[in-house]
């Protein structure tokens, strides 16, 4: 089960900057995707591996078990 | 080639708590003291409000400003070199967002294991990223100070007024008071 209080505390972080989280969990894997908004900073998303760091800690999982979308990665 | 600083690939030193962290002098008087500022707005004025007090109230001989030209990235090693053999301390911020708090904190590392004393920057609503890039740095748990954020949006009164606000912490740090 993900861990939602501190997902919220990521949320804020990401809102921060103009960024959306959302976190679903399938099958043992945790899916995270980071979405900009129209307000987004788009060199202030903090890198990729460092997140997947933060989500490993905060989450408690591996990052093996975390599949992490950033806004680059999506089809334009 | 990976980013040594900002990507924890080159996660090689994570040992908890290992950081080696340069001793904090004792006074500043006399010091020479390098402001950092990393373009994020307000950034510069900060730090130059808080070497003005530097120097007004804690007796440090000269608080030069200097610029780092990418926010998201670690400072250049060349600049690095410079700083750390040409200032007794560094000031250094605003981490006003993810990748510049996280490149601060990286920043304040690197100076701190230049055996020089560093005072990092970042506004509250990312100490989540500055802590992880601590943490990815081998540093867990360094000391940085976080003022409300956002700080881009102040004007230039309210900005010089978080320089008050920040200036006992920030001499904290670099004198290893309190």
């Amino acid at each position: 089960m993900i861990n939602e209080e501190a997902l919220a505390e990521l949320r804020a972080t990401l809102e921060a900057d103009g960024y959306r989280l959302d976190a679903d969990e399938v099958e043992g894997r945790i899916r995270v995707q980071v979405s900009a908004t129209s307000e987004a900073c788009a060199d202030c998303l903090v890198p990729k591996p460092v997140f997947l760091g933060i989500l490993r800690n905060s989450l408690g999982v591996s990052e093996q078990s975390i599949d992490l979308t950033y806004p680059a990665d999506e089809p334009s | 080639m990976p980013n040594a600083i900002l990507d924890p690939t080159g996660r090689a030193p994570t040992t908890e708590d290992a950081a080696v962290l340069a001793q904090p002098r004792a006074t500043l008087k006399g010091a020479r003291v390098a402001l950092l500022a990393n373009t994020k707005q307000n950034a510069s004025l900060l730090l130059e409000e808080l070497g003005q007090l530097l120097v007004s109230q804690h007796g440090v001989a000269e608080a030069v400003p200097c610029t780092k030209n990418a926010f998201a990235m670690p400072v250049p090693e060349d600049q690095l070199e410079e700083l750390a053999s040409g200032y007794d301390v560094v000031v250094t911020g605003v981490g006003d967002c993810g990748s510049c708090s996280a490149s601060a904190v990286a920043d304040g590392v690197l100076f701190e294991q230049r055996g020089i004393p560093a005072a990092v920057i970042c506004s509250d609503a990312f100490r989540v990223t500055a802590d992880a890039m601590a943490q990815m740095r081998g540093a867990s748990g360094y000391h940085y100070v976080t003022t409300p954020h956002p700080v881009a949006i102040l004007n230039p009164d309210e900005v010089r007024k978080r320089a008050n606000e920040v200036l006992p912490e920030v001499v904290s740090i670099l004198t290893g008071a309190g």
